[in-house]
């Protein structure tokens, strides 16, 4: 394939959008777009890109969502999750729906807002802010608390010629003592190779509590990346699972900031990358004042010639006493060719804290196999029983049992050979 | 029930058993006694068909049938059980999903229809009253976070519930208080019937108070040294396993 000269053509696609008419984002934009071009995009030589592939994204000319003509297609409201929940629906990165009892903000091209310049990381971050389509606000009043899970679906239309570059930016913000159960649901389009680059913004101020599931499900082809920066202040508490149940090239980058103290954050992930796909978890948790707590629990299945990268950085700031930061990292290797990468890591500036860490790549535990067997199963079975609990083993902190029954449903398309199990949800202990 | 004849088995090239051999008839008990190291846990893991023994030479006929032909879920379904000596923790699986997937896979195996959930709950509830284990044991992960006494409580309450033919409990009774013993024995007790045959592997005199063997044999260095009745048990208890060694050795020289 020849090769793609990428900045000429996001050059010409932002002349595109700029001769589409002038709107809020149009600065931020300009500056984005000359950052990508000084940046291009993330490679090997980046630390925090050492073991990604990047190459497929600069094989292909993601022409912006934000670009395309008409409205995008409605998609239907029903979903799958047992709950009943409030729902905010992103098509191809643009707010297509919102149905909660929130305070919104939906700022899409056209709109007079100044949006705020941002600091990228890489070339990618950048490119992202380039090509910004709607930037969705949702704000929680102080003390507010709602009586469903707001469920936030993402996904594209059906697939086009050329694959499309989707970029949301989403800010989420708690009033003090406000309560949210957050379930992003990104679900794959079958054949689409679109390039779905979020960025969202989480806000708890003092004693806010929010429980984040977000669940990458459906068709494994598309490139995702989503980028996170929380901030958590005095006594907030924020509980996230992030279920890579599906997906071709999943990126996550999630940085989370304890500011207040009493402030503490639990991750609890899962990545069950198989085929050729690739599962990328780039954490960061910050301890930067005293008395804070944080916990990463996050464990991979791999299987075929897959990849998973895990690389979970725990900083505990001069002065952050008493902190206390656990983090565990497991990965169960399901063939020869499947290869992972994790890198756990404690900075720790401060002398009176608790840390402790710890990561295992291995395959399936010989004895408790054995037992299985001698118990009269059969292999197959007792393979997926192991496989199973070993990654159902996660999801104990999910906010409700018929999300977790659906999660667990979506565990069971996604394992090999879990439909041996003749009752999925009785398996956990 | 089970002949072993002159089996031979090692371990990462070391043989440890060295020429076993052992007659076990359908409706009786054995006890076999030895002191570390003689082999013991190798035997009952071999029985099972764990995988990384290497049998050099002898045979190994269960109900007729070559045991060490069939791999271990085979043995199961055709009725061996063993009670492990250190029973594996597994977290994340229900100790109740396990008991239901290895009945219903022996039950398959038996052209039996599967038990419906109802039907089963009222057998393992039944049997885990008899084992006095409280119903939240039954559904926690297989053995996790179990006391030592609880581990052997579960894997006879395994064996009640699978009703195996041939039992095998290795060292069953290591571990447990007077109270838990006394549980565990009532549990084995109770399977004894006359299409039944059950091998207690064991280092103490203890469980055999309570159940009584209808023969004891003494193992050590990997071979049978002596065989007897119940009273070679007390024997053994009151002037342990050196006396034995001697009086084998000394046939040998003969």
């Amino acid at each position: 394939m020849a090769k793609l000269d990428l900045s000429a053509h996001y050059d010409s696609q932002a002349t595109a959008l700029a001769a589409d008419g002038e709107d809020a984002f149009a600065a931020v934009r300009r500056d984005a777009l000359a950052r990508f071009r000084e940046l291009g995009l993330p490679s090997k030589r980046d630390e925090a890109w050492r073991y990604t592939e990047t190459r497929a994204l600069s094989r292909r000319a993601f022409l912006p969502a934000a670009l395309l003509p008409g409205e995008p297609p409605t998609v239907p409201a029903a979903h799958e999750l047992l709950d009943p929940m409030y729902e905010l629906l992103i098509v191809d990165g643009r707010l297509v729906r919102c149905d909660a009892p929130v305070s919104l903000r939906a700022l899409s091209r056209g709109d007079a807002v100044t949006a705020p310049t941002a600091q990228y990381d890489d070339g990618l971050a950048a490119l992202q802010s380039a090509f910004l389509s709607d930037l969705i606000e949702i704000e929680l009043a102080p003390g507010a608390r709602l009586e469903r899970p707001l469920l936030i679906r993402r996904q594209s239309s059906s697939p086009a010629s050329s694959p499309r570059i989707a970029c949301p930016t989403l800010r989420i913000s708690l009033g003090a003592g406000a309560d949210l159960i957050l379930v992003e649901q990104q679900i794959g389009t079958p054949g689409s190779e679109d390039l779905d680059s979020v960025s969202l913004d989480l806000m708890l101020a003092d004693a806010a509590t929010l429980d984040w599931t977000r669940m990458r499900v459906g068709a494994a082809a598309g490139y995702r990346i989503d980028r996170c920066r929380a901030s958590l202040g005095r006594n907030s508490r924020l509980r996230a699972s992030h279920l890579d149940l599906a997906g071709h090239w999943n990126r996550s980058d999630l940085r989370v900031v304890l500011a207040g103290a009493g402030a503490s954050v639990a991750l609890d992930g899962l990545y069950l990358p198989q085929g050729t796909d690739l599962h990328d978890h780039h954490l960061e948790v910050v301890h930067a004042v005293p008395h804070t707590r944080s916990a990463q629990r996050y464990r991979g299945v791999l299987s075929g010639t897959s990849r998973a990268v895990f690389s979970g950085r725990v900083l505990i700031e001069a002065g952050a006493q008493h902190a206390d930061a656990s983090q565990e990292n497991r990965n169960l290797l399901l063939s020869e060719g499947a290869e992972v990468d994790t890198k756990p890591e404690l900075e720790i500036y401060a002398d009176d804290v608790k840390a402790s860490h710890g990561a295992t790549v291995g395959q399936l535990d010989e004895a408790s196999m054995f037992y299985l067997l001698s118990r009269g199963l059969d292999r197959e079975t007792a393979r997926a029983l192991l496989v199973f609990a070993f990654a159902d083993t996660v999801l104990t902190g999910l906010p409700s049992n018929a999300l977790r029954l659906y999660v667990e449903a979506q565990l069971v398309a996604a394992l090999p050979n879990a439909e041996v199990l003749s009752d999925a949800a009785g398996v956990r202990a | 029930m089970l002949v072993i004849k002159d089996l031979r088995v090692a371990v990462d090239g070391k043989e440890i058993l060295q020429g076993l051999s052992l007659d076990l008839p359908a409706g009786e008990v054995h006890a076999i006694m030895g002191p570390n190291g003689s082999g013991k846990s190798t035997l009952s893991q071999v029985l099972a068909g764990r995988g990384d023994y290497e049998i050099l030479a002898g045979s190994v006929r269960y109900q007729g049938e070559d045991l060490l032909a069939l791999a271990p879920e085979e043995r199961a379904r055709e009725g061996v059980f063993l009670a492990f000596q250190y029973p594996v923790e597994i977290p994340g699986v229900n100790n109740t999903y396990l008991l239901k997937a290895a009945l219903n896979a022996k039950r398959k195996h038996q052209g039996l229809a599967e038990l419906d959930a109802f039907e089963f709950l009222k057998i393992i509830k039944a049997h885990a009253a008899f084992m006095e284990m409280p119903a939240d044991m039954l559904n926690r992960g297989v053995n996790e976070g179990f006391s030592g006494g609880e581990k052997k409580r579960n894997e006879v309450l395994q064996m009640l519930v699978l009703e195996p033919k041939l039992a095998i409990l290795d060292e069953t009774d290591s571990g447990l208080d007077i109270d838990a013993l006394k549980v565990v024995a009532r549990g084995v007790e109770s399977l004894r019937a006359a299409d039944r045959s059950i091998l207690m592997i064991t280092h103490y005199q203890r469980l055999l108070d309570h159940v009584h063997p209808d023969r004891v044999h003494v193992l050590a260095g990997g071979r049978i040294l002596k065989s007897g009745g119940p009273e070679l048990a007390s024997q053994l208890e009151s002037r342990g396993y050196d006396w034995v060694l001697e009086e084998s050795a000394a046939g040998a020289g003969a």
